[in-house]
């Protein structure tokens, strides 16, 4: 087998895998966002929101 | 509070893509140099084998890199999804190595990869030797920044928490880079790779001694190799030992976990070579241990104590309660920007404040802690001994045999007759997936010994995890499992195709299996 066979196996292989690593972000990151702000990473280890930004937190 | 179940999944996840991930990376931290050491040969002795040679192991260097390369990348993602509160909480410091590492890969060590193997015919030969030693050094500073990354999780430096920001806040760059316990990984890590590269090319080189074929072209990459080897193997020891010091210094209770050392020892402590461990009455059965050894290993000196387990937990409890006050100073401070005597507190209780929030996983509020749930709090400060134990002796054992095997090698190629030593040919062939194994339990000693944190002290592991579904992380676990399987099925298909067919695989006439001579 010569290099450019190989080159080309090896292309085919990256752009499978980045159409696999697209797929996995598709379908198990693109809709996952999780915006997270002081307030609720203050709820999510106990310690309470500061009153004067209460509401503003997006949360998960 | 988090399910035990997300966290340890969202840990089985992590750990599963981080362990397949690095099948791939040492062979191209280690075989990069031979690539560098062969080329510059060719270049100074202008004799043709040398670029046979830099040609063929390139190309199975290159196999290793394309099928590698971005394997990684899943690991961002799940900063992002699985790590969210991780990811909050430590961002702004674990975030800048991350990019940097990310601008070193894609412009550095990617675009001179691609210059080693289509510059051939267009750069001259002391051109395209320095796009190889660009290409080396930019493989190894892409190794430098995760690993800095890394020793930080370890070791957290240059860096202090804002109560009005939730996260922490980097205070000093140069300190996070040149922490010690970052700089230590590094060396020792990357000797890993050097190792895995010289083992591959020994290993190879045998099968074709043993074969009887392309002995010239085998002889010449066996006695670098075995050179280029017993270097690294010398440097993951001698290193290795340099690790040993600093997490003897910035984390205690890895060190005692590794020597199931449940007492207090005079010191300077001995080394357990091997011991029959009970966890559950926290001591060994019987041991065989050398004199001095750990001590001198975790201390540098002859006086200092290495804590054992059990005053690592009174410590850790007393720790507890006083995380305890940080926690409730910090509930006051968040709900009241303007209490002075809570701010007071916290500042008094800050170090602390990460083991307070390790009773998050049994209570809510803080007036709930019991002596109980404190002790159970402490007792998930000691990571799991035995595995830990026999995990390190391996690793060290690996790398020894390494030290052995190299040794032998390079003293029969000196002396000239290692071509007619078929036992040292079989045990370098079969010697292969040593160095896989010796990296794979070495990241398992760095990763389950830093448990239960993310960051050391800082930020405990269940709190770090994000608040998702756990069928949507089976989903992805078995989405990334499966991916990294069959990249690995490509990659070994590959490579046991291109070294069976050897040099003969360039077409330059010169080898076995050439078209001419099949």
């Amino acid at each position: 087998m010569n290099d450019q066979k190989l080159i080309r196996k090896l292309a085919l292989v990256i752009v499978v895998k980045l159409a696999l690593l697209t797929a996995l972000w598709w379908h198990f990151v693109r809709d996952h966002d999780r915006v997270l702000e002081a307030d609720s990473v203050a709820v999510h280890i106990g310690a309470r929101p500061q009153p004067t930004t209460e509401g503003t937190s997006h949360g998960q | 509070m988090v399910s035990e179940q997300l966290v340890d999944l969202s840990r089985l996840q992590f750990a599963a893509t981080a362990m397949y991930h690095f099948l791939f990376v040492p062979l191209t931290i280690g075989m990069v140099w031979m690539l560098v050491i062969m080329e510059s040969v060719y270049v100074m002795t202008g004799k043709q084998v040398y670029k046979d040679m830099t040609r063929f192991w390139g190309k199975l260097f290159g196999i290793n890199f394309a099928l590698g390369v971005t394997t990684g990348i899943t690991l961002e993602f799940q900063f992002g999804t699985n790590w969210a509160y991780y990811s909050h909480y430590v961002g702004d410091i674990f975030g800048a190595p991350l990019a940097i590492e990310g601008l070193m890969a894609f412009f550095l060590e990617s675009t001179f990869i691609g210059l080693f193997f289509f510059g051939w015919d267009r750069l001259s030969r002391k051109q395209h030797l320095l796009v190889t030693i660009l290409m080396a050094v930019g493989t190894n500073l892409s190794a430098l920044w995760i690993l800095i990354a890394n020793g930080w999780m370890q070791s957290p430096v240059g860096a202090e928490f804002s109560y009005q920001t939730m996260r922490m806040e980097m205070t000093d760059f140069w300190a996070i880079v040149f922490n010690p316990d970052a700089q230590a990984k590094f060396v020792h890590t990357v000797s890993a790779g050097y190792v895995t590269g010289a083992m591959f090319v020994l290993s190879i080189s045998a099968f074709y001694l043993l074969r009887g074929r392309d002995i010239e072209f085998a002889k010449r990459s066996f006695r670098i190799a075995a050179a280029f080897g017993l270097a690294s193997a010398l440097s993951v020891i001698v290193l290795g030992d340099e690790s040993g010091y600093t997490v003897g210094e910035a984390q205690q209770t890895k060190i005692a976990a590794m020597e199931a050392m449940w007492e207090t020892e005079p010191a300077p402590a001995g080394l357990k070579l091997i011991a029959g461990i009970n966890e559950s009455e926290m001591k060994n059965d019987w041991e065989i241990e050398i004199p001095w050894v750990l001590g001198l290993i975790g201390t540098r000196s002859i006086d200092k104590q290495l804590p054992g387990i059990k005053d690592i937990l009174v410590e850790n409890r007393a720790r507890i309660v006083s995380g305890i006050a940080a926690v409730k100073a910090l509930e006051a401070v968040r709900a009241d920007a303007g209490d002075e005597e809570a701010k007071a507190t916290l500042e008094r209780h800050m170090s602390d404040l990460g083991f307070g929030l390790l009773l998050r996983k049994y209570v809510a509020d803080m007036d709930q802690v019991t002596p109980e749930i404190i002790d159970r709090a402490a007792r998930d400060t000691i990571p799991r001994v035995t595995p830990m134990f026999w995990a390190f002796r391996v690793m060290v054992a690996l790398g020894f045999w390494f030290l052995a095997l190299f040794g032998s090698a390079l003293w029969f190629s000196v002396k000239g007759d290692f071509a007619d030593r078929r036992w040292l040919q079989r045990a370098a062939l079969w010697s292969l997936p040593l160095p896989w194994i010796a990296c794979e339990v070495g990241w398992f000693v760095a990763e389950y010994g830093r448990q239960p944190w993310t960051i050391y002290g800082v930020l405990p592991t269940h709190l770090s995890v994000s608040t998702l579904s756990v069928s949507s992380l089976y989903g992805s676990l078995a989405g990334f499992v499966g991916f990294y399987t069959l990249l690995l099925i490509v990659e070994m298909f590959l490579m046991i195709k291109f070294a069976r067919l050897g040099p003969g695989s360039l077409g330059t006439g010169r080898y076995t299996n050439e078209p001419a001579h099949a």
